[in-house]
């Protein structure tokens, strides 16, 4: 009965200096350990049983473009200026740690304005503004992504096969042209174009990327090319002033192919800590091999080119929470936008059915 | 027996306890206080010093109906301004506050008109621009309800708006063409009345503002050659906010705000162009607090509204306590 009594007290003390609730070293694969897994030892894919959602909101200034020679020149001295909202989400699912599902989607609003132009007689004046209004949803992409068959120490290399489903419904609406009479023989005209998003056909994207890491640093790179599955047909309005000073509207249809895309990005990250990565990316894409028909003639789409710097960072804010923002900026380019722009995502990531 | 139990109760005065301490806050603790757990006033005997920048363009705007419309001419504007504001605790309850704005708009304007009959043809580039600095404003606080023996807090604010910037255009060339007022002209009274209730990691927020203008008198269309009299229409803004700690330094708050602005007169009538407006807009913000130093971004994004601006204005902020 004492030995017990000695026994049971020993214990009893001892369990007070041993603390009960001591930080341990997470066990690699543990879920905490692979949702807080910084950038640079992380794979390209996420792992299995790993969902994760990306939602994000870009905002662009497009005040600059580049021309057929690659001048820059400033939009606001045109008069078109514009800016765009783009809300994007991903839903990304991991069936194994080399094969992942996906799923991207977005949502995007702009409104381009083209140069007002008065016209003057002795009889009328004529103020006619112009705006293509660009909205609505663009075309759902599926996609799968493989990865090399072993855990990620400092190589990796992934490719990953999708399709564009034409979902946005990309022919225009109708248009809303509006004219006022400012006096008696002075009038505004307001064209005003409705224009939705996507390819209005299937088109499919490859990709591989590969990524190193040494020490603190990694490296990324990745190339993509995105190319229609076939022509497409598609609708241009037409508009007729009346005599009640109303438009009347008329839709002509018309062939187009939508051009080949190739992407290809690269990016130097540092992780200082855990929980924070910065990084310096770039970004180049060519389109061409296009075309649009007017008046039943093909004529090839501008060949466009553009290459933008992408300064960015992420921050684990919690174990489920990263948070993501990527400016973009333009340096080259021919045919293109010169839209500098700033990325904002938070990434959710979870596993459904890991303890 | 006794030299065993001797011996346990010697093993148990070697650990550690795990008693409840009562916790000691120091000054370099409170300075490092989140937007969710500061007090509504600071400390006495704290400074705190801040730099606010603000970006907008000119995109969309409400009309009379409440529908959101692009602006339809080939104009491009940028509203952006720079404040600098330090806020000084007096005592715990009592604060006071200075801001310093400057403001850096500019709207172009760009057109083409043809004259056939005359063969003429000629392109304009004008542009409106309002740089220089604002109207700073005073402010003082005072903690009614305060925050550190409560988990409910309210404050009163009175804010005054002194009208430093320039008050009348400059430089016309035509009514596209000139430098802007950067000020409103007028004093501003603004009282507030804050509350909050805290509930780590959460808080929520309530808040109302009446700004009541004073009259005054300026040139108010370019090209006119003397000031008028004018009053602009008082505005009332209230919103309340929901708001959460993401860990323990980054906050993520989220305020739903309607703003009302009255009818305004120029010479004591009522005039068309000072008519009601109204918008109410959601403002989430991220704020990282590191140490003494605070960097936090917001974004207002109008939701519905009449005759005012539709686009979202970006604010980046830093602050630092002494």
């Amino acid at each position: 009965m004492r030995k017990k009594v000695h026994f049971l007290l020993l214990v009893m003390s001892v369990s007070f200096i041993v603390p009960a609730f001591g930080q341990t070293e997470s066990k690699q694969g543990d879920k905490y350990t692979l949702l807080t897994m910084p950038y640079i030892n992380r794979p390209l894919n996420t792992y299995r049983g790993q969902l994760q959602v990306n939602a994000g909101y870009r905002f662009a200034v497009r005040s600059r473009s580049f021309d057929a020679d690659g001048k820059k020149i400033v939009l606001k001295d045109d008069g078109n200026s514009s800016v765009l909202h783009y809300y994007f989400t991903e839903v990304k699912y991991g069936l194994t740690s080399f094969m992942e599902i996906g799923g991207e989607f977005y949502y995007m609003k702009r409104g381009i304005r083209d140069e007002t132009i008065s016209y003057i007689s002795t009889d009328n004046a004529y103020t006619v503004n112009n705006l293509k209004e660009y909205k609505g949803p663009g075309d759902l992409f599926l996609y799968t992504a493989l990865r090399l068959p072993f855990e990620y120490k400092w190589f990796d290399f992934g490719i990953s096969g999708g399709i564009f489903l034409p979902t946005a419904g990309y022919k225009p609406d109708q248009p809303s042209h509006s004219i006022t009479a400012e006096s008696v023989n002075a009038y505004t005209i307001n064209y005003h174009f409705n224009n939705k998003n996507g390819f209005g056909v299937p088109v499919y994207m490859i990709s591989a990327a590969a990524k190193f890491t040494f020490s603190r640093l990694a490296f990324e790179a990745g190339f993509s090319i995105r190319d229609p599955l076939k022509e497409g047909t598609n609708i241009r309005w037409d508009q007729e002033l009346t005599m009640l000073n109303t438009f009347a509207y008329e839709n002509k249809p018309y062939m187009y192919l939508p051009d080949r895309t190739m992407l290809a990005n690269a990016s130097i990250h540092y992780q200082p800590v855990g929980w924070f990565n910065i990084y310096l990316g770039g970004n180049y894409t060519t389109m061409q091999d296009g075309w649009t028909e007017y008046y039943g003639l093909k004529y090839r789409n501008p060949e466009m080119h553009l290459f933008s710097l992408e300064p960015g960072f992420e921050i684990q804010i919690s174990p489920t929470l990263i948070l993501y923002q990527v400016a973009g900026i333009p340096l080259a380019g021919r045919n293109a936008d010169a839209s500098i722009n700033f990325f904002t995502s938070l990434r959710f990531n979870m596993f459904l059915f890991r303890k | 027996m006794k030299k065993a139990a001797i011996f346990y109760i010697l093993i148990l005065l070697s650990c550690k306890g795990f008693a409840q301490t009562e916790k000691i806050i120091n000054p370099s603790d409170l300075k490092q206080q989140t937007v969710i757990t500061e007090p509504l006033s600071l400390n006495k005997g704290f400074t705190r010093v801040g730099l606010a920048y603000s970006y907008s363009a000119l995109d969309k705007y409400f009309n009379t109906n409440g529908k959101k419309m692009y602006s339809p001419e080939s104009s491009w504007g940028i509203v952006s301004g720079a404040q600098v504001m330090v806020q000084y605790g007096i005592t715990d309850r009592l604060m006071a506050e200075v801001g310093v704005p400057f403001k850096f708009d500019v709207t172009n304007y760009h057109w083409r008109i043809y004259a056939p009959g005359l063969d003429y043809m000629e392109i304009s580039d004008m542009s409106v621009r309002g740089g220089g600095l604002a109207d700073l404003y005073l402010s003082g606080t005072f903690q009614v309800i305060p925050s550190s023996r409560h988990k409910f807090s309210l404050k009163a604010s009175l804010d005054v708006t002194i009208p430093t910037g320039r008050k009348n255009p400059e430089n016309v060339v035509s009514s596209y063409d000139y430098d802007a007022p950067t000020g409103y002209g007028v004093f501003v009274l603004s009282p507030r009345i804050t509350a909050r209730l805290v509930h780590y990691p959460y808080s929520w927020v309530v808040y109302v503002q009446y700004s009541y203008n004073f009259s005054g008198s300026r040139i108010i269309y370019p090209g006119d050659t003397e000031e008028r009299d004018y009053r602009y229409g008082n505005n009332i803004y209230a919103g309340g906010g929901v708001n959460l700690h993401l860990n323990e330094w980054i906050a993520l708050t989220n305020d739903l705000v309607y703003s009302y602005t009255g009818r305004g007169e120029i010479e004591n009538v009522s005039d068309d162009n000072l008519t009601t407006s109204y918008t109410f807009s959601y403002q989430p913000r991220i704020v990282f607090q590191i140490r003494r130093f605070r960097l936090g971004e917001a974004v207002n994004i109008p939701l519905k509204g009449r005759l005012t601006g539709a686009d979202p204005l970006y604010v980046l902020l830093v602050q630092y306590i002494f």
